[in-house]
């Protein structure tokens, strides 16, 4: 059970993020649940399994969007790096570092998802008779809000999740690392 | 060093770089345990290097068609989540007391009317001067199928999954709509999953042109057609007509955009896109005007769609 509880967390994070990101986006700007599932997985899992349980939650995020494939995957796994390189520096399940951690995650995405937008524009370029109409990028204001929206959210679900997770979820929180 | 050094101490050693190359793949394929050789790491960095390659490098169009859509494997989550989060959207975040949700019921019924008046003049218009299409007018609603809505996006682009499949005669490019007017068309349609581009969603490009209703006469206005984007927040923008084009036209706020589309099928003209919210300049071109146009409804909180399923045959030959 333990080994696939974090993917089976996933998958129930990234239904949420379908079901409730359009009632929960205040001016487009939704809380990321599946990140909030990358760092939870991160923070709960050996290294490999860490890494591995990152990057498939971008993976699964990247089919649920129309964002070009292997975004997430890329941006997640980077993300699952960062956990586990500081989480040993923060304190264990306190609020402020879950929240602390969910700003630099959601931190990190953003720069990826904006560097993506700046490669390939969601809109190109294009001409209305003789006028050029502008690339349409994502709005870094909404990413923004995104971002501290998740930061928020992030102490609520993981700390929820620890105070059930021998009852709902079976992971041992003191099993870890290689 | 020179070439000639470099030569002259390969020549000294005896070693050519080939030699090296043969001995290097040699080893790594007849030692027993090369496989032992590859770690987790390995194989982690080998996957970040294929993602951050698809997703940078090679070109959106190229992968995304060929992505499978899974929304419908989510579904057992999404659906109650979604509709928890309608209930406690409408429960505690309600947009409009009771009385004001009667009357904008009663205005959405209008609009509703409003907007198949103004597909049925356009139309009319347009079969006036093709008689021998006269046979398609009629009410577009037997040529839909209403599906629902089972979650959106998981990134920052307005798409919107229903309960479909490809498998259901659901295809890529069909038109969207809701009573209102237009949502879009279906991006990816899959057998685990349909997923549907709004039309407010960056990079979903329309041609529309304006019209106004005073009272119960309707009236085009003599704007130019222009090209409808998304914006990405529940809006979409006009930026390619001049300042002067809109003070001759006479475009005011809550005058109606409509689909003028010319690869459109004829029966799906002059379907409402929204309503004109705010007039300004472009901040990059002060000479241009920046229009704000808004669907009646959130496309993004839609519980139910219509998917026009048939009658894409009647499109007449041009």
């Amino acid at each position: 059970v333990t080994r696939w509880t974090p993917f089976i967390f996933g998958y129930v994070m990234l239904g949420l993020q379908i079901g409730l990101r359009r009632f929960l986006a205040p001016g487009n700007a939704a809380p990321n649940f599946g990140l909030i599932a990358v760092i939870f997985i991160a923070l709960h899992s050996r290294r490999d399994g860490a890494l591995l349980g990152g990057f498939t939650v971008g993976f699964v995020q990247d089919l649920l969007t129309e964002q070009s494939l292997g975004l997430y995957a890329f941006s997640y796994g980077l993300v699952a790096l960062v956990v586990l390189s500081t989480y040993k520096l923060l304190p264990r399940n306190h609020p402020l570092s879950l929240a602390g951690l969910g700003l630099a995650a959601g931190f990190l995405t953003m720069v990826v998802v904006l560097l993506h937008s700046f490669v390939h524009p969601a809109g190109p370029a294009a001409t209305d008779g003789k006028i050029i109409l502008p690339r349409m990028r994502i709005s870094a204001g909404a990413e923004f809000a995104s971002i501290f929206f998740t930061a928020f959210m992030a102490p609520v679900v993981i700390i929820g999740l620890e105070k059930g997770k021998r009852m709902l979820t079976g992971i041992d929180a003191n099993r870890r690392r290689n | 060093l020179s070439a000639d050094h470099v030569q002259a101490v390969r020549w000294s050693l005896g070693i050519r770089p080939w030699d090296l190359i043969a001995a290097a793949a040699f080893r790594l394929f007849t030692t027993a345990t090369w496989m032992s050789r590859i770690r987790f790491k390995h194989v982690f960095a080998g996957l970040m290097i294929i993602s951050a390659t698809t997703a940078f490098f090679v070109p959106p169009g190229m992968v995304s068609s060929r992505r499978p859509a899974v929304e419908l494997l989510f579904a057992p989550v999404s659906i109650p989540s979604g509709a928890l989060g309608k209930w406690a959207h409408d429960k505690f975040a309600p947009e409009l007391t009771t009385v004001q949700q009667t009357v904008q019921d009663q205005a959405r019924e209008i609009e509703e009317l409003k907007n198949d008046l103004t597909s049925l003049r356009i139309r009319m218009s347009e079969i006036a001067q093709l008689e021998e299409y006269s046979n398609e007018i009629g009410d577009i609603r037997p040529l839909c199928t209403r599906y629902d809505v089972i979650g959106s996006d998981s990134g920052p682009r307005s798409t919107l999954s229903v309960q479909g499949s490809r498998l259901g005669g659901l295809r890529d490019g069909m038109f969207v709509l809701y009573p209102g007017g237009v949502v879009g068309r279906v991006q990816h349609a899959g057998v685990l999953g349909v997923r549907v581009q709004l039309i407010t969603d960056l990079g979903c490009r329309e041609r529309a042109a304006f019209a106004r209703y005073d009272g119960t006469r309707f009236s085009r206005l003599s704007i130019p057609e222009a090209l409808v984007e998304g914006t990405g927040k529940g809006a979409m923008r006009v930026g390619g007509l001049t300042v002067d084009q809109i003070k001759l036209g006479g475009l005011k706020i809550g005058d109606w955009a409509y689909v003028s589309e010319a690869d459109w099928p004829s029966y799906l003209r002059g379907r409402h896109l929204g309503r004109v919210k705010l007039i300004g300049t472009r901040p990059d071109a002060p000479l241009f005007a920046q229009i704000t146009i808004e669907p009646t409804q959130n496309l993004m909180r839609l519980s139910k769609v219509m998917i026009v399923t048939k009658g894409q045959e009647k499109e007449p030959a041009e």
